[in-house]
């Protein structure tokens, strides 16, 4: 399943409204900066923060500490799963992954 | 809060700190070798446009490639041989015909001595003095003396069997001290 | 005009180095000068060859650092340039879990913002900066015991036992707060005094701005 550019667009902005999220990065490891357009993922607009593996949503944040990490993973969890499904995505998970602390 | 500002540490601990993830940190070691590297760059490939993409190539193959520095020590001279080695790719580049490797066994000519002995300092000597140098021998030098290359490292990087380097490092050798026997 | 200070080195041939070539000389001096050789340590013309060497070598660095004085300074546009091109993923590490709760979870924090953590828990310590930290053990799997491992420099005239206190108890802290690590074990380890580089670069920028994101 695809991630139109509204739903990627809808998740991003729930997760950075999140108390304690500084920032989202792109959630494919390995890309580095630099879009590389062959390797990109069939369930990722082009551009977007997010990806969609089948039925598994990637999430990369930042956190600014003033929230433990463990529940801004929580709450950006659920920020996410609620904009995805809200949009008629299916998901059986959720994955956020905190790659900056502080 | 940080008491001990970033750009006080020494390379040891500024590598170290990279290597775990510093940002902050390498941003230091930017600013700390930027212009040696700038300098190197500029002897080993002329004042070309290429020089800041090389230098600026050379930080970002470092970061990524961080975890082969056992010394955080001596990461200075590690950042000039990952520029070193981006030189040479570029002079390739360049040209057809190879001339990393050319192997004229001209020596300095005979008006050398006279320039060496017009530097004002022991250090503009010493750049007169690699300057009077073939370029194969020049290479050599540097990559032996300033870089620390092992001569199978040398070699490897030019493209050349041990015993050419050795020779072009002992007519190296042989010309430096002469030439610089000519300052005082 | 000789003397016994005053070899001439212009001949550099093995007749005028009792024997040796200017590279056995070279390979002597790569090698500390180990093991110890009479034919070289004793004959003034190696000494004076060798003593030749090692100046060439320093100067040959030297010169370098010399014109690097004249080079531009590194600007913000410049370090920009580097630093939107290197990715946090290059240092992340592994991914170390944190405890999902609901089964659409599955959440983890990499080693590298683990790391960060350290730092900036041990960074706040007095006359201390963290020069290294790892995790060892099984960071992937939630909760299999993780020893982590503090390298410190210290202020010369720190009391050392005093800091790694401050410290390990900063960082049990902040890794009790901030993950969900069974931590078996905060390892100090002062590794280093603090030295100031000798020309420390002062010119202003923005430490205390550090990832305040």
């Amino acid at each position: 399943m695809t991630l139109d550019d509204e739903t990627a667009a809808a998740i991003e902005a729930a997760v950075l409204a999140v108390p304690g999220v500084a920032e989202l990065y792109r959630a494919n490891p390995g890309l580095g900066t630099a879009v590389d357009s062959a390797r990109r993922l069939a369930g990722r607009a082009p551009g977007s923060r997010v990806a969609l593996d089948e039925d598994v949503l990637r999430v990369v944040i930042g956190t600014d500490g003033s929230v433990p990490a463990p529940s801004t993973a929580r709450a950006a969890h659920a920020a996410a799963y609620e904009a995805a499904t809200g949009h008629g995505v299916t998901l059986a998970r959720v994955d956020v992954r905190i790659a900056r602390v502080g | 809060m940080q008491h001990q500002p970033l750009a006080d540490l020494d390379d040891a601990v500024l590598a170290g700190r990279s290597s775990d993830g510093d940002v902050r940190a390498f941003e230091v070691l930017i600013r700390r070798y930027t212009p040696l590297l700038r300098a190197y760059a500029r002897r080993t490939l002329g004042s070309t446009d290429e020089l800041d993409d090389v230098v600026q190539e050379t930080f970002i193959t470092a970061w990524n490639r961080l975890d082969a520095l056992d010394d955080g020590a001596r990461v200075k001279s590690w950042l000039m041989r990952i520029l070193s080695r981006k030189c040479i790719d570029r002079i390739r580049a360049r040209h057809v015909h190879d001339d990393v490797t050319e192997l004229e066994v001209a020596a300095p000519d005979d008006g050398a001595p006279d320039r060496v002995a017009e530097a004002r300092s022991r250090e503009e000597a010493v750049e007169t003095a690699l300057a009077e140098l073939p370029d194969a021998q020049r290479r050599c030098w540097v990559m032996k003396e300033v870089l620390e290359y092992r001569y199978e490292d040398i070699a490897a990087e030019l493209d050349l069997p041990v015993s050419t380097v050795r020779g072009l490092l002992s007519r190296a050798r042989k010309n430096m001290i002469r030439l610089m026997e000519a300052w005082r | 005009m000789t003397g016994p200070d005053d070899v001439v080195l212009d001949a550099l041939e093995p007749d005028d180095l009792d024997g040796h070539t200017i590279d056995e000389l070279a390979d002597y001096l790569d090698a500390g000068m180990q093991p110890p050789d009479a034919s070289i340590d004793d004959s003034a013309a190696c000494q004076n060859a060798l003593a030749a060497l090692v100046r060439l070598r320093r100067s040959s660095m030297g010169s370098l650092d010399a014109a690097a004085e004249h080079e531009a300074p590194a600007d913000e546009s410049w370090i920009g340039g580097v630093l939107a091109n290197i990715s946090l993923e290059a240092r992340a590490g592994r991914d170390v879990p944190l405890r999902p709760v609901a089964p659409t979870e599955r959440p983890v924090m990499t080693e590298g913002a683990i790391r960060s953590l350290v730092r900036t828990a041990g960074d706040v310590v007095p006359g201390v900066v963290i020069a290294r930290c790892s995790l060892e053990g099984d960071v992937t799997e939630l909760d299999a015991p993780v020893r982590v491992l503090v390298e410190l420099a210290v202020r010369s005239g720190v009391p050392i036992h005093a800091v790694a206190e401050q410290v390990r108890s900063a960082v049990a802290g902040v890794l009790a707060e901030q993950t969900d690590l069974v931590v078996a074990a905060v390892d100090v380890r002062v590794r280093d005094l603090l030295h100031e580089q000798p020309d420390a670069d002062r010119t202003p920028h923005h430490d205390d701005e550090e990832d305040r994101a």
